[in-house]
């Protein structure tokens, strides 16, 4: 049997849903598949990594007594170079643990993880991943250069400006004023990095913007801001595939404007209570019930993203609808959407089960592809040197 | 939403339209168990209710806060957010934040609520002392024991005399302060109206503070609930949304 | 093998091992043999309550105690066997004590079959007898209209469809659900008021002379037959024994006011031409037309030259079709409007898991899992082989109890399996899963079969393995009876 390494937590705001996603979408599902051993990986909120069987179980997360659990725990380190491992100190005499890793499954969120930086470490350890290339995760992540990248391919966004952290608390007159002569309210405020809804303010007036400000530059390093769509309908794509991506339903959040951006957080919460997927539908609408030809246009700007971006395994794109003028924008991409977006697929004929399989399948799949891609080459630059 | 207040994450929520009434809760709390009680007043008030740092979603203070510390948070949440309180709302250890704040002019309102509020401190010395010992010598026999297990023990300890101290291990140093500091002569300060509830079988802010502090605020009014606890506004919240309502429109 | 008899023995000497004798014996209806049997068949009793649990009747709980004491004095006079060995009064008083302590679980839980083998001859049996007596007073005095139900499977739904269409508009009453002995009779006649029109009582067979015994307490004016099955739990030695059985009933009512579904192949040969028949084409005059089978119910036109009824009906599968003619004929005889039985079929609620469908992460489940008898599941194949869905999947462990049967049936199964054709199979692991497995391949089925060791698993995990497009049929539960 393979080994699968699912890697989850981390330092993220994300790090509890990561756990979520981790353990209910992917190492049940992957549990039931009966095709490959489990082996969890868990990093802590201090950015400790731990492996043991015991954190593949959600009671093991919701005990009061986690942390003193988790320092019983010996912390592993890896090994990269032909083969990825994991090393685990034994309990007696302190004896090496080797664990092969055949196939690695992220489920991390957020900044440090579903940024690129797990995908770039694991591109050192010559083995399958789950998901989004480096390249890809950062560029999909950083919500400025990801508009940047659509404007060059003449997709729609809404206007924005973007700032940085250092400009903001140095020169805020200027950002202000630039933001005043080229945006009109109501704005969104959005820390450029972060993968979920937390830093987000939707600000009114100039007070409300210095304080939005404030809000996402405590969070990052980098700010964007943008204007908010009038008429708006906010949908979005889970797809997967490699080159080529099959997409889900188009699915459309059904919260107020004001907490729109915890769509996430509480789908999760009713996904938990409701027992399988009913949680999710009280919160959106899936297919969305839009116009046909809108509809069409989101799905195919959607996958253009996809193609654009070079996004691989899984990716969710959201998207922006202006309903008078019948105009989709690109918003933004979520390389790992929390949860896998199970309940989506689920809807689109492809269960719980099925998504993981495929995953791995993807993962592989590109693994092999780029192991074809020539990487290294002898030379006898050496010799003359 | 979100706010920066003094360099620190700041979580609060805000509904409704009209005059601001502020809430603020106790210790191990959060925001929204006062705004669950109180939300039928958002019909005629903008009701906002915050985090204090380290509870909820806001963030953990980088270094030990005191009662002071915690009022001038307020008082700039206020300010920062732009709004004028009509009212105050705040729940023991909140009421001992308000009462500091209000009696120095760090927080403005109109009129305060205090539900079972803290900050009288003479009365259950006898009893702190006590376990403090206990919490003392008992850590003496823990010290060969690994560090995991002692935490759990102590943590079970703490768990098994009801105690605050243990509910974020971060706020630890905090909480000492708090628990230092009688707010008594910031009460006699306070010229607002103000009112006073309390729980009859409340033992963590017993009536007798009530009585305390009712006599220390020129223009108070005391409230004893009887059958009711320290979270007195969740035990009988009709009556206490009643007394509230009242003396909001006297 | 030897993990598992070591399990077992650590559960004889746990504190629950008088709770699993209590419900071995409480499952086995308290038949002393039955229970033995049972009883030393098992290798693991760690899993005897694996699905199910003591239900805490008063019974339950007498043996439950009494156990318990005795158990505990048995300890306690061990104890002071080997006290009085230490003490130097009783030489060799440890190995006595020792025995009598190691002891305990065997020789409890043989003796225990005593006292309620005495208490069946000495307490129920009397008990039973005066009120059977009783019973047919009551009977025989009242006015109602008394409609008997017996056949080997479908008796207690058949009995829920007429009250549900002849309650809407008559006062009827029947013998609760599954309540089928000659007790549970006398115990519904005792709270009748005479003022009932109609009275439905199901016949339940346990040995043969049964039907006679109820029909001679009941003294039916009509009487159903709902099917007769191949193989029989219980008493009877033949098919030939059980429908003798069953049509005994035909001694008590008129040759016309016998109902017999004649739907299933083995009944054929057994009916008479004064038999009023139905089945999927009809009853006496009525024809069935237009018939729709989906997973959201049935509907037919029931038709003869005088009339035509619109019949629609939330129950699943084909085989309900003769059911509902005979329950839609009886309310016209009664007198009812066309209209009045079609509103009152359209009320009719399919039993919680049997043939009932529900939706779960888009995927549609059909829960069977109630049923046990080859007609059912040959009645669920069939639905699931016209459904048209993406992929269907079809769950099941085979059925309980089928004796010197059980390599032919389940070889029998596996070819309605194949006949139905799903996507996926999925065996829930037991004794006859190879037979079935036979079957499936003999039958040339060639798509996916998954054999699955823990079902508990994997039903509370089905929502992972299902999504929109899928059909998911569950058929039989197994009791741990039989594992």
């Amino acid at each position: 049997m393979e080994n699968v390494a699912v890697i989850f937590g981390g330092v993220s705001t994300e790090h509890d849903i990561s756990i979520i996603t981790a353990i209910s979408s992917i190492i049940r599902p992957l549990q039931l598949l009966k095709k490959y051993k489990i082996i969890p990986v868990y990093i802590s909120k201090q950015g400790i990594w731990y492996s043991d069987p015991k954190l593949a179980k959600i009671e093991t997360f919701q005990a009061d007594d986690l942390e003193d659990n988790l320092s019983k725990l010996k912390p592993i380190s890896l090994e990269f170079g032909k083969y990825l491992k994991i090393i685990k100190s034994g309990v007696i005499g302190g004896r090496k643990k080797y664990i092969n890793i055949d196939l690695v499954f992220p489920a991390m969120h957020g900044t440090n993880g579903e940024d690129g930086s797990l995908s770039g470490l694991l591109n050192f350890g010559s083995v399958p991943v789950v998901g989004c290339s480096l390249r890809a995760s950062v560029l999909a992540m950083d919500k400025v250069i990801a508009k940047e990248i659509a404007v060059a391919n003449k997709i729609d966004v809404a206007d924005y400006i973007d700032s940085s952290k250092s400009e903001i608390e140095e020169n805020l007159e200027g950002v202000l004023s630039k933001i005043n002569k080229n945006l009109t309210f109501p704005l969104f405020v959005k820390p450029a990095h972060l993968g979920s809804s937390i830093g987000i303010s939707r600000v009114r007036d100039q007070k409300e913007l210095i304080n939005g400000l404030e809000v996402a530059s405590h969070y990052d390093d980098r700010v964007l801001v943008e204007e908010e769509i009038p008429d708006l309908i906010e949908v979005t794509l889970p797809i997967i595939g490699n080159q080529h991506p099959i997409p889900a339903l188009l699915e459309r959040p059904l919260s107020k404007v004001e907490d729109f951006f915890d769509f996430d957080t509480k789908y999760m919460r009713g996904g938990k209570k409701g027992k399988g997927q009913k949680g999710s539908q009280g919160y959106s609408e899936i297919p969305a019930k839009i116009d046909k030809k809108l509809y069409q246009d989101a799905i195919s700007l959607a996958l253009r993203i996809y193609k654009i971006f070079g996004l691989s395994g899984i990716s969710r794109v959201d998207m922006l609808i202006n309903q008078k003028l019948s105009k989709v924008y690109f918003n933004e991409i979520n390389p790992l959407p929390g949860g896998l977006y199970s309940h989506n697929f689920n809807q689109a004929g492809i269960s719980n089960v099925e998504l993981v399989e495929k995953l791995i399948f993807y993962a592989k799949e590109r693994y092999n592809y780029q192991k074809n891609i020539t990487s290294t080459f002898s030379t006898n630059y050496l010799k003359q040197f | 939403m979100n706010l920066i207040v003094d360099k620190l994450l700041i979580n609060y929520e805000s509904t409704g339209k009209g005059k601001d009434i502020l809430l603020i809760h106790g210790w191990g709390d959060d925001h929204q168990n006062l705004l669950n009680v109180f939300k039928s007043l958002a019909k005629k008030y903008k009701l906002t209710s915050l985090d204090l740092p380290g509870f909820g979603l806001s963030q953990l203070p980088n270094q030990p806060f005191n009662t002071e510390k915690y009022a001038k948070i307020i008082g700039d949440f206020i300010q920062k957010l732009n709004l004028k309180p009509e009212i105050i709302i705040a729940h023991s250890f909140g009421g001992q934040v308000a009462i500091y704040g209000i009696g120095n002019g760090i927080i403005k309102a109109n009129k305060l609520i205090l539900l079972a509020s803290a900050g009288i401190r003479e009365y259950k010395q006898g009893k702190k002392l006590f376990i403090k010992l206990i919490a003392k010598s008992g850590k003496l026999f823990l010290v060969p024991l690994p560090q995991h297990i002692r935490r759990k023990v102590t943590r079970r300890f703490y768990q098994k005399i009801g105690s605050d101290l243990y509910l974020n291990y971060n706020l630890k140093e905090t909480l000492g302060n708090i628990l230092k500091e009688d707010v008594s002569l910031d009460a006699a300060k306070i010229n607002i109206p103000t009112l006073l509830i309390y729980g009859s079988d409340d033992n963590e802010t017993p009536p007798l503070f009530g009585q305390k502090f009712a006599q220390l605020i020129e223009y108070s009014t005391l409230e004893i609930i009887g059958h009711a606890g320290h979270f007195v506004f969740i035990d009988c919240q009709e009556r206490v949304l009643k007394l509230v309502e009242g003396f909001i429109n006297d | 093998m030897i993990r598992k008899i070591i399990n077992s023995f650590i559960v004889f000497y746990s504190p629950k091992y008088p709770e699993i004798i209590s419900y071995m014996l409480q499952a086995s209806e308290y038949r002393g043999l039955n229970y033995l049997v049972w009883f030393w068949k098992t290798t693991d009793f760690s899993k005897v309550e694996y699905r199910k649990k003591l239900e805490k009747t008063k019974v339950a709980i007498i043996i439950y105690n009494f156990l318990t004491l005795a158990i505990l004095i048995q300890i306690l006079i061990g104890i002071y066997l080997i006290y009085l060995n230490i003490v130097g009064r009783l030489t060799g008083g440890w190995a006595f004590g020792l025995g009598i302590i190691v002891l305990y679980p065997v020789l409890w839980s043989q003796i225990i079959v005593i006292p309620v083998f005495f208490a069946r001859i000495l307490i129920i049996n009397p008990y039973q007898k005066r009120l059977s007596k009783k019973a047919k007073k009551i009977f025989a005095d009242h006015k109602g209209i008394k409609i008997a139900v017996a056949g080997s499977y479908g008796k207690t739904s058949l009995k829920e469809f007429l009250f549900t269409v002849l309650g809407s508009q008559f006062n009827v009453a029947m013998t609760p659900k599954n309540k089928n002995v000659a007790l549970s009779h006398a115990q519904f006649a005792l709270g009748l008021n005479n003022k009932e029109d109609i009275l439905i009582v199901e016949f339940g067979e346990g040995e043969p002379g049964d039907i006679k015994r109820f029909s001679e307490i009941f003294k039916p004016d009509s009487g159903i037959i709902t099917g007769l099955s191949p193989v029989h739990q219980d008493k009877y030695k033949s098919v030939d024994a059980a429908a003798k059985d069953l049509f005994t009933l035909e001694k008590y009512v008129a040759g016309n006011k016998l109902f017999v579904n004649n739907q299933s192949k083995y009944i054929k040969k057994y009916i008479k031409k004064s038999y009023s028949c139905f089945n999927e084409d009809g009853i006496a005059d009525y024809r069935v037309k237009k018939v729709s089978s989906t997973e959201k119910g049935i509907s037919f036109d029931l038709v003869s030259k005088k009339e035509t009824l619109k019949i629609k009906s939330k129950l699943l599968g084909r085989h309900q079709i003769g059911p509902l003619c005979l329950v839609a004929y009886l309310g016209l005889d009664f007198g009812m409007e066309k209209e009045d039985i079609q509103k009152a079929i359209l009320k009719i609620e399919p039993y919680e898991h049997r043939m009932q469908a529900y939706t779960l992460n888009g995927a549609t489940i059909i829960d069977d899992s109630y049923n046990g008898n080859i007609e059912g599941l040959r009645a669920g194949l069939e639905l699931l082989r016209e459904l048209k869905f993406r992929k269907k999947i079809y769950v099941t462990p085979g059925l309980v109890d089928q004796g010197s049967l059980t390599k032919e049936i389940h070889q029998e199964i596996g070819h309605l399996i194949a006949g139905a054709n799903p996507d996926q199979v999925v065996l829930i692991n037991n004794s006859v899963t190879h037979y079935i497995q036979e079957g499936l391949t003999k039958a040339g089925f060639k798509n996916d079969l998954v054999i699955e060791k823990d079902p508990l698993f994997y039903y509370n995990n089905l929502a992972d393995f299902v999504a929109k497009g899928d059909l998911v049929l569950i058929q039989n539960d197994w009791t741990d009876n039989y594992l």
